[in-house]
């Protein structure tokens, strides 16, 4: 697995998503998050190319047409995000104490 | 199928082969349960045009191939735009000569048009060869742009210093090489065997093309001795012609057009006989073959212009007349042996074709 070049805001809402879910529909993460596909779609391309994320087609034979892409932390990702999302609200709440 | 469906499969032609499918019926599938979410269709155009402007089509996991391979590949592309922008800006200067006014005008508007095609291939090979390296050297996001930055800028620099010269094409020889040293060092260029042929297969590919080049040397050989003289003395007959040579003590050039003739009349002869070898039997394609063959056919071509120098000058000087073709035939030949040159890049050195690969897992 490879580290994150950087983590967003964005990212970071992604990987709470993730977290707080098992296997997601990539485009509940977009309505999840609040935030536009432009900027869900490439994290959780970048999330899966650094494995982060492991990615499935949808297996709903009561659905047809094209099927949805589920995503979800891998094993190492999720430590991962736990502990980047940890950093994260521990700076977050030291910066808030300072002020 | 609404404009959403028909963009975002647009954006997914526009991936690596191998993400393709896997994007279009992700995107596809989101835009058919964006109402069920309350989500607006075009959130998930701009997620699909995002994602393919900035994912990593280096990665091996995008492109579907070891950087090495991708590299390769790129080089290739930008081997054949590069050569074809050599050929034509090389090409130029066998256009010329002392045609008529209209036919030279002619000629010349070809020319213009054909350079104008040079600039572009040359422009597309430079930013081909930038990809081929940013994928050699794995240098992708800002690195890669540095890298390709500077690839431009410097054929940017090429392109301007040739506006300023008629040598356009010899500029481009440096690219040219770089790109075929992208493709030899990283050397992995081809996965697979090629698709060989059986033996009386490739005879049957390579005689049409040693029947092309028996046609094109006879024509360039008529084009020296006969009609090229015809319209350089109009109202001249052959005779007289090389009766008034001899008289002045000009030769003809015989033993470069004997010399270039034997070479063409034997390539012609050794094509089909090579091709049909036993040691061709696991080795030689349909594009192998006919690669050989288009570089045969623009080998004699480019021969005809030095083979027939002796004898435009010994004309010029013998009757006070130029040097240069005055029959139409010599630019025409001359175009026949680009089209030739430019067919064997295309059949060389293009990546062979990868196969769609379905969304499966």
């Amino acid at each position: 697995m490879d580290a994150l070049s950087r983590m967003t805001p964005a990212t970071a809402d992604v990987l709470d998503a993730l977290l707080s879910s098992g296997s997601v529909w990539g485009l509940r993460i977009v309505k999840t998050t609040g935030r536009p596909a432009g900027s869900v779609y490439p994290i959780l391309e970048r999330l899966e190319r650094a494995g982060w994320v492991a990615s499935v087609w949808e297996d709903d034979p009561a659905r047809s047409g094209p099927r949805r892409r589920l995503y979800e932390l891998t094993t190492d990702g999720r430590a991962a995000a736990q502990a980047s999302l940890g950093r994260l609200r521990s700076s977050a709440t030291g910066r808030e104490a300072t002020a | 199928m609404t404009a959403s469906d028909t963009i975002v499969r647009a954006v997914a032609a526009t991936l690596p082969v191998h993400s393709r499918s896997r994007y279009r019926e992700e995107w596809l599938a989101d835009l058919a349960g964006a109402d069920e979410l309350g989500l607006a269709r075009a959130t998930i155009v701009g997620g699909a045009l995002v994602t393919s402007a900035t994912i990593d089509r280096t990665d091996p996991h995008v492109s579907g191939m070891p950087r090495p391979v991708l590299a390769a590949r790129r080089g290739r592309w930008a081997g054949l735009f590069l050569g074809t922008s050599m050929v034509l800006g090389i090409g130029g200067f066998f256009l010329g000569g002392s045609l008529g006014t209209r036919d030279a005008a002619i000629i010349a508007g070809i020319g213009t048009g054909l350079q104008l095609i040079a600039f572009a291939a040359g422009a597309v090979g430079l930013l081909l060869l930038a990809a081929a390296l940013v994928a050699a050297f794995g240098a992708a996001g800002a690195r890669g742009l540095v890298m390709s930055a500077g690839i431009v800028a410097g054929g940017v620099l090429l392109i301007v210093l040739a506006m300023l010269s008629p040598v356009f094409g010899m500029l481009s020889l440096g690219a040219t090489a770089a790109a075929f040293v992208v493709v030899l060092a990283i050397g992995r260029t081809q996965p697979g065997a090629p698709s060989t042929l059986p033996r009386g297969r490739r005879i049957v590919v390579a005689l049409p093309f040693s029947l092309a080049t028996l046609a094109v040397g006879g024509l360039g050989l008529a084009h020296i001795l006969i009609w090229n003289p015809l319209a350089k003395l109009p109202g001249m007959t052959l005779d007289e012609i090389y009766a008034g040579m001899a008289a002045a003590g000009e030769g003809t050039g015989a033993v470069l057009i004997i010399a270039w003739t034997t070479c063409w009349t034997l390539g012609a002869v050794a094509l089909p006989v090579i091709v049909a070898l036993p040691v061709a039997d696991a080795r030689l394609s349909a594009r192998g073959i006919a690669a050989a063959g288009f570089i045969l056919i623009g080998a004699t071509v480019f021969g005809q212009w030095f083979a027939g120098f002796g004898m435009g000058m010994g004309i010029a000087d013998a009757f006070m007349t130029t040097g240069g073709d005055t029959a139409l035939t010599g630019p025409m030949l001359a175009l026949v042996g680009q089209a030739a040159l430019v067919a064997s890049l295309v059949a060389a050195l293009p990546p062979r074709r990868l196969q769609p690969v379905a969304a499966g897992s």
